[in-house]
């Protein structure tokens, strides 16, 4: 079609062909520029917005990662508070939460060689089987077995654990490398277990091998479903091959990142007999992993980054293992001496008394014995330094409400903080947290956290990195002096996410490397791995796991993703309900309902301090009304408790949405036997526990006649995981179905 | 954004006089925009936050005199003052479905409701704020055209429009 003819009968041209620009259908060329000015302005508008959409659904997600990982504070000085003060909470048995938290006395300690062996592996086992040493055929089974689905019998996960713990023991902090070896070194980022990732590469790239040899950066485990499957393989390549396998540590090696993000919980389900010891032994192999790896001498590789701080030569010389938890000081030895100073008493827990998210050293520890529970003495004196109160981490989200001091400017990183001693309410009194560690230690923890939170910024200079709560911000010319001081040309680090799977940054001298693809959502982000020859110019692969074969378009993406994030924020709204109540306040006296957008966009930033974009998202969060002005309770019509219980007041259910996580983890470590039941006196003790440190005002007949009203069948124990379904938030849509 | 336009704002550089154009919300809602599209957070949109701008919807190979043009026409560096000036008007209204679809039906005097997919693409590549054929191919890939190569113009700019609101419902 489209031949220059003028015959009448043709139908009428097409705007393109001019020569019939004679003819009256055809529009005037100028006509057509304009139409096609419109279309082009148009559509690429369309396009803009839709970026943005892209770019403020990836704050979203990112912000709510960071603060949570910032709330993890929370949670572990709450466990310090515990461990600290009573040891049973259950009357029988060995110390749970030591055991799990902080092993003063190694369980092991004594029968090295039979711990695994006394376990029998039953004739109807199918999945694989390993032995020592390790040959290929036994990895290829073990990946083609997690290929399957099956999982690793205990009896074997322990004795590889055993095996890898008695190998990284003789491995220094910072592993070198070099290109000589093989054609190239392959680096690959987090990777949260994120088994299908994992076998991509390897699909891609080969599997490790003399001629393959792989640095993994940390971060192997949480979040993803199946963490166990990628650390197992990761070791066992590692045992497999272990002058071409090299593994960093992450900061999610870590058994209190563990608790909250994932991977306890997936150990405890996977192995229902030997989890804790299994979980015991990866803290121990976690803490014994090591801290960089350095190419030819020329490339360093950590997880997170440095911090102006940062002495190579310092972390080289520290044994690592001792640093168990980037979220506790190393217990101070048992054998120096308490420094006693008088505490406080007052008449019960106050709401929002004296407890701040920043950790801060106090007087000694309050030695009452109360209803039973008695602080077991395991030597001498018993104020364990299990408080962090390094400056390194620091806070600047506290929520109003518990924090009734405004958050001062961080003090420089090496200057430990003091104050005077933090009274957290217990029961009828009042008890603190005991006095910091010695400065070595406090050195050696720091450099550690450092190497292992920290991240890039574009500006120069070095300052606390206040959205994680730990490490620091560096800027190119930090990377620059410790690039030079060694005289390296690269640093290679992973620990955020990035939309490409990789980001290059301070001028070529940072690349980030990030492995697991869609990690806040479907589509959300590419995997990628970098390669290194000889020349040591980095190449980059990249790759995404798609669950549907059939490809999404941009749109969908960015739109799948988006609701994602917009329910995330949703339910973060939700869950502080409270406290954004009473920040809009001020704003309305005469309780209208309504307030401007800019007020409503300046109470959500300063109770939520999620950095947002909030007047653009308002359209997903908060009905306007005809007047212009803001609807604010519509913020909270979205999200709901899944069931309803009359005695759960709004304060209630806000309080156990927001703190759902934290609770669950209490209630699994509590529950020893697995069964899934607590008694009701536990749940009773540990809930006004909670709430007592958190200084939250509730009822505490309340949380009894919560506890009976959950206690369906009447047993004096309650499920809780049905308990803790019922404050999960469910989004109003999803109810209807 | 197309960069051609922004020439006659801001010949006469930056003033400060920009911010009583718009309503105080209307700023605030412009300034979100620009700290969106601030990569590195430094207040300025520099060459490197509109060539990753320009990256992330699909222009990946935008020439450095495109970009250095458009920067040439700002005063200094930009900042939110002279971001608003430059793009204020561009970031907001939403041209109405009704003179979309009558742009389209420029090329299709026949009221087919269907264009061409090899014209499209003449069309838009050839004249005015050129699309690369990497926008186009992102249009053909997000919108397809049937096995016949004909493009239902209407079902896309109905999904642009009502798509739209429909998330910002």
């Amino acid at each position: 079609m489209g031949c220059g003819t003028s015959i009448s009968t043709e139908p009428r041209g097409r705007a393109m062909e001019t020569e019939e620009a004679s003819s009256p259908a055809t529009p005037s060329p100028a006509l057509t520029m304009k139409a096609a000015i419109l279309i082009q302005g148009w559509y690429r508008r369309y396009m803009a917005r839709l970026e943005m959409r892209r770019r403020y659904t990836w704050s979203i997600f990112q912000s709510i990662e960071y603060a949570g990982e910032q709330d993890q504070l929370q949670l572990s000085s709450f466990f310090s508070f515990m461990l600290d003060n009573f040891t049973h909470l259950n009357g029988s048995g060995p110390d749970l939460i030591s055991q799990l938290l902080d092993p003063v006395v190694d369980p092991w300690l004594g029968r090295e060689t039979t711990c695994y062996e006394l376990i029998p592996v039953a004739e109807s086992y199918s999945g694989p089987r390993i032995s020592f040493p390790l040959s290929v055929s036994h990895t290829n089974g073990l990946v083609n077995a997690f290929k399957e689905h099956q999982t690793l019998h205990a009896r074997y996960a322990l004795q590889l654990l055993w095996e890898t713990k008695k190998l990284l023991k003789q491995m220094p902090n910072i592993v070198h490398m070099s290109t000589s070896y093989a054609k190239e070194i392959t680096v690959c980022g987090d990777l949260h277990g994120h088994l299908d990732d994992l076998l991509l590469i390897f699909y891609k790239n080969g599997l490790p091998s003399a001629e393959t040899p792989y640095v993994f950066n940390g971060d192997f485990v949480d979040r993803g479903k199946q963490s166990t499957e990628v650390v197992l393989i990761l070791f066992a390549y590692l045992l497999l091959y272990p002058n071409h396998m090299h593994l960093n540590r992450g900061n999610h090696e870590d058994h209190i990142m563990n608790l909250r993000y994932g991977f306890t919980k997936e150990v405890m389900q996977k192995y229902k007999t030997h989890g804790r010891e299994i979980l015991q032994l990866f803290q121990d192999v976690f803490s014994l992993l090591p801290i960089a790896t350095v190419i030819d001498s020329k490339v360093l590789i950590v997880h997170g980054g440095i911090s102006d701080q940062t002495d190579l030569d310092f972390l080289n010389s520290i044994e690592r293992q001792k640093v168990k938890s980037a979220l506790r000081l190393p217990r101070r030895s048992l054998e120096e001496p308490d420094v006693s100073r008088p505490y406080k008493q007052t008449h019960g827990p106050r709401p929002g008394s004296s407890h701040s998210r920043r950790q801060r050293p106090g007087a000694q520890t309050k030695r009452k014995r109360h209803r039973g529970l008695s602080r077991q003495d395991s030597g001498g004196s018993s104020s364990s330094s299990s408080s962090s109160s390094s400056s390194s981490l620091c806070s600047s989200r506290t929520p109003s409400c518990l924090s009734p001091r405004p958050c001062s400017s961080p003090p420089p990183p090496t200057v430990p903080f003091s104050v005077d001693g933090l009274q957290v309410p217990f029961l009828d009194s009042l008890a603190s947290l005991p006095p910091p560690s010695p400065p070595r230690v406090e050195r050696e923890w720091k450099q550690m956290v450092d190497v292992l939170w920290s991240d890039p910024k574009p500006q120069d200079g070095c300052t606390p990195n206040t959205f994680r709560g730990g490490g620091c911000y560096y800027g190119p010319d930090v990377t620059q002096r410790l690039l030079r001081h060694h005289g390296y040309q690269l640093l290679i680090r992973s620990h955020e996410c990035k939309q490409e799977g990789y980001e290059i940054c301070h001028g070529g001298n940072v690349i980030t490397i990030f492995s697991a693809s869609n990690y806040y959502e479907e589509g959300s982000n590419r995997g990628a791995y970098v390669k290194l020859g000889q020349d040591l110019l980095p190449r980059f692969y990249q790759y995404q796991v798609s669950r549907t074969t059939r490809k999404l378009t941009l749109t969908q993406r960015v739109r799948a993703a988006e609701s994602s994030a917009l329910r995330a924020l949703q339910e973060k709204l939700f869950s502080h309900r409270s406290e954004l109540l009473t920040g809009f306040l001020p704003f309305d006296h005469n309780n209208t309902g309504f307030v401007s957008v800019s007020e409503w966009a300046q109470v959500l930033e300063a109770v939520l301090r999620l950095d947002l974009p909030w007047r653009t998202l308002r359209p997903h969060l908060a009905r306007l009304a005809p007047d212009g002005s803001v609807e604010y309770l519509s913020c909270f019509d979205y999200m709901g408790p899944g069931l309803h219980l009359p005695q759960v007041t709004p304060n209630l259910a806000e309080t156990l949405v927001r703190y759902r996580t934290d609770l669950e983890l209490i209630f699994n470590i509590i529950d020893k036997d697995h069964s899934g039941l607590i008694s009701l006196d536990e749940f009773r003790h540990t809930w006004r526990l909670f709430s007592g440190h958190l200084g939250v005002a509730l009822d505490d007949g309340a949380i009894d006649a919560l506890a009976r009203s959950i206690d369906f069948n009447k047993d004096g124990s309650i499920d809780f995981t049905e308990f803790l379904e019922a404050f999960r938030v469910v989004h109003k849509l999803d109810k209807d179905h | 954004m197309a960069p051609k336009k922004a020439k006659k704002r801001s010949a006469d550089g930056a003033n400060s006089n920009v911010f009583s154009m718009f309503e105080q919300a209307q700023i605030q809602e412009f300034k979100e925009a620009f700290t969106i599209m601030d990569q590195n957070r430094d207040g300025f949109i520099d060459k490197n936050d509109l060539r990753d701008t320009f990256a992330a919807l699909g222009r990946v190979n935008v020439k450095q005199e495109e970009i250095d043009e458009m920067l040439k026409e700002a005063p200094g560096p930009i900042n939110f003052t002279v971001f608003l000036t430059m793009f204020g008007e561009k970031l907001k209204g939403a041209d109405p479905e009704e003179t979309i679809l009558n742009a389209f039906k420029v090329f299709d005097p026949e009221a087919k409701g269907v264009l061409r997919k090899d014209n499209l693409t003449q069309m838009l590549t050839t004249q005015a704020d050129r699309f690369t054929p990497e926008e186009m191919e992102q249009m053909f890939a997000a919108f397809p055209p049937d096995v016949a190569g004909n493009l239902d113009y209407k079902n896309l700019v109905h999904v642009i429009t009502h798509g739209e609101e429909k998330d910002q419902d």
